[in-house]
């Protein structure tokens, strides 16, 4: 078995299996892999392409937006009620969003899991009871400590500010082996390092047997009465995904892991979510703000891990502090100006340093279907508190770097221009509104929860859609709420919980 | 691959990018790069959806009509002196409408600080942390497994 192309496939696809997996990303080729190890015939159907490491170190920043992510990175949550629209980014390739992640691991906090556990009674998830499901998956993906050593200059100052400051800083943990500091991360591993599912996971499904197709859009879940008994999509080519043939599977089990944004949508085309259903809604985005810092002498942030360090102090705040690093030129968009002004500050880009600040949201953001096209529509809106927190963070974020001794702060604000110590100082944030916030998220959760109630969620606590038969989904959406850290390591151990299981039922019912 | 913005889109594409990166009031960057910008973005473009299209071009749009009316100019950003779209982009920058200015400049920045010269003008030397150590003769350390 292998992975075979869709869009170079001749006619139709129609075959049988015992589980089909729609989706390659986190959620998707746990379960591909877990399932065909234990002896089932998998088939797992990918809208993305197959792009290998060297295909990656081949493109420059933004042809990687091209091939790689949804809609060139340009996916938007449109801001209601004073929220911010924020601009929701997502792989889309086989491997998922996993292949442009940080390589950042955390697990759950226990205070998230304490909430689960009484106040959602999901009465299993405790730290002890999810402990082997993790410390699995941490194997599988080689989960690490980043030493200091790994550390950009611009992570380096941040930790000399916090330490100013009496605000600890803790070394990250990665899914990588072999490292050597590119920096890349995000627009895919050049060297085979960052252990994505496309290197840690998928190749041990086909290898025991699993196929994998790829450019395969999955339309609909077949569904006979409440009974799931396959998917029907199409075929795709080109850079668009345009048409080709037709793909119908016919499978005993039909696992839906197309992420946050997406697997709403396929249930909903399916037949499934009355008035009232919870399919799509309790979008959390865990909304992420950036604040660079200038300082005097050269940084140059792009040399180093991407992302190697993070603040926890804050959580009981609703916030977590974590080092990241975007592309020159996207620093350089982000200066305000146009000609020689903006020119003289987006010369400026090698002596920025920069943190961020996330978001633990209470959210209530949806997902709907576009009437005129594939991608979906959403809209985010935040409680009052998700306001406060998303100032404090920012707040913190730009004491830390002027305790550090720079020279001029960058805040998050569309247009907006550094403010030096002292105008920082008189600055009012409060009197911003968020809306004109420059938000960004890679981790829509929440939109098919798992509840201990039908009608408190979408799936049951292993994954079953309530009141359906046969069907299953396995990916961030059925997350019970936002975590307030970063869920690629959470969404595999819940894939693993629910493909354990499975492994052991008869499948003939 | 076949052009996918229309001829006024790229002259708007354009007349937007020459005023966005000048360096001095009187000279739009060279015409080989910006020849160069047009025929990436063109392709950056082709590889987007039909939705990300449309808000490509719905922010050139803003960018291209509505910028030089809060500039107090009633006529297109293209057919504006270098100085005066300058100054319309920043009248629209003061505005809500600045949303539309972000997107269209995150987009065009992208591709533009890409050629290796406008790179090395922001002092961009997109070197990985391995070769800044190789050439400082430092050894890398390894990695510390803790799971
Ligand atoms: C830029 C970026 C950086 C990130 N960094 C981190 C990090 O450092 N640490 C961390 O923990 N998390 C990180 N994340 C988040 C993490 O990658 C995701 O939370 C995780 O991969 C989500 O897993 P998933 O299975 O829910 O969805 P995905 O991994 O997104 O997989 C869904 C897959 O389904 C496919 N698909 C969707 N619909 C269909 C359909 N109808 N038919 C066929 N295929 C379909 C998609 O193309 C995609 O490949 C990051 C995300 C991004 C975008
Ligand atoms: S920093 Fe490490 S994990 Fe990230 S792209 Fe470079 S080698 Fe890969």
């Amino acid at each position: 078995m292998s992975i075979v192309s869709g869009a170079q496939m001749t006619g139709d696809l129609d075959v049988d299996c015992d589980v089909v997996i729609v989706g390659s990303g986190a959620g998707g080729a746990v379960m591909a892999t877990e399932l065909a190890l234990a002896g089932k015939r998998v088939i797992v159907l990918e809208e993305g392409k197959n792009v290998p490491a060297a295909e990656h170190g081949a493109m420059r920043q933004s042809e990687s937006l091209r091939h790689v992510w949804r809609e060139g990175g340009m996916t938007t949550s449109l801001g209601l009620f004073g929220a911010p629209t924020i601009n929701v980014t997502m792989g889309r390739v086989v491997g998922g969003s996993s292949v442009v992640t940080g390589g950042v691991c955390f697990r759950v906090p226990d205070s998230i899991l304490r909430v689960w556990s009484r106040d959602m009674e999901l009465a299993d998830f405790t730290p002890e009871a999810l402990d082997p499901y993790y410390r699995h998956v941490e194997e599988a993906i080689h989960v690490e400590e980043v030493p200091v050593s790994m550390r950009s200059r611009s992570t380096e100052l941040f930790a000399e500010g916090a330490a100013k400051l009496g605000i600890p800083v803790h070394p990250l943990r990665r899914n990588t082996k072999g490292c050597n500091g590119c920096g890349r991360c995000n627009f895919g591993c050049p060297h085979s390092a960052k252990m994505s599912v496309d290197l840690s996971y998928l190749p041990r499904a086909i290898e025991a047997g699993a196929t994998l197709y790829t450019d395969c859009l999955v339309d609909r879940v077949t569904m006979k009465g409440n009974r799931a008994i396959g998917v029907e999509g199409r075929l795709m080519t080109g850079p668009v995904g345009t048409k080709k043939g037709k793909l119908r599977v016919r499978a005993k089990r039909v696992i839906v892991a197309c992420g946050g944004m997406h697997s709403p949508l396929l249930l909903r085309a399916s037949g499934l979510g009355h008035v009232g259903s919870h399919i799509g809604r309790n979008l959390t985005l865990h909304p992420g703000f950036r604040v660079y810092a200038r300082f005097d002498r050269p940084v140059r942030g792009w040399q180093g891990a991407l992302q190697s360090a993070f603040v926890d102090a804050f959580e009981h705040d609703g916030v977590t502090l974590t080092s990241l690093f975007v592309p020159a030129s996207v620093i350089a968009a982000t200066m305000p100006y146009a000609g020689p002004k903006h020119a003289k500050l987006a010369e400026q880009v090698d002596h920025i340093a920069m943190f961020g600040t996330m978001v633990h949201d209470d959210g209530g953001g949806s997902i709907h279907k576009n009437p005129f096209g594939r991608e979906p529509i959403s809209f985010y809106q935040c409680s009052p508190e998700d306001h406060v927190r998303m100032r404090f963070g920012m707040r913190k974020l730009a004491d830390c770097f002027l305790a550090a001794g720079a020279k001029e702060v960058f805040l998050p604000i569309l247009g907006s221009d550094g403010l030096t110590p002292d105008a920082y100082r008189r600055f009012d944030l409060d009197r911003v509104p968020s809306s004109r916030f420059e938000a960004a998220s890679q981790h829509p959760l929440g939109t098919c929860r798992m509840s201990k109630y039908a009608g408190d969620g979408v799936v049951d606590p292993w994954g079953k859609v309530w009141d359906t038969e046969g069907l299953y989904v396995t990916d961030g959406s059925i997350l019970p709420s936002s975590l307030g850290v970063n869920p690629q390591l959470t969404i595999m151990m819940a894939a693993t919980r629910i493909a354990w299981r499975m492994r052991d039922e008869n499948f003939s019912s | 691959m076949t052009q996918v913005l229309s001829d006024s889109a790229r002259r708007d594409a354009m007349a937007f990018g020459e005023a966005l990166f000048a360096r001095t009031l009187d000279q739009a960057p060279p015409a080989d790069r910006m020849a160069w910008f047009i025929t990436d973005l063109d392709d950056f473009v082709a590889h987007l959806n039909v939705r990300a299209r449309m808000l490509f071009r719905l922010c050139l749009f803003v960018v291209t009509w509505i910028a030089p009316i809060v500039g107090g100019r009633m006529s297109r950003l293209a057919s504006l002196s270098l100085p005066d779209r300058i100054e319309a982009l920043e009248a629209l920058e003061r505005t809500p409408l600045s949303l539309a200015l972000f997107g269209a400049r995150a987009i065009v920045s992208l591709v533009y600080y890409e050629h290796p010269d406008a790179a090395r003008e922001i002092g961009w030397d997109r070197k990985c942390l391995t070769a800044v150590r190789a050439e400082a003769g430092e050894a890398r350390e390894e990695a510390t497994v803790t799971t």
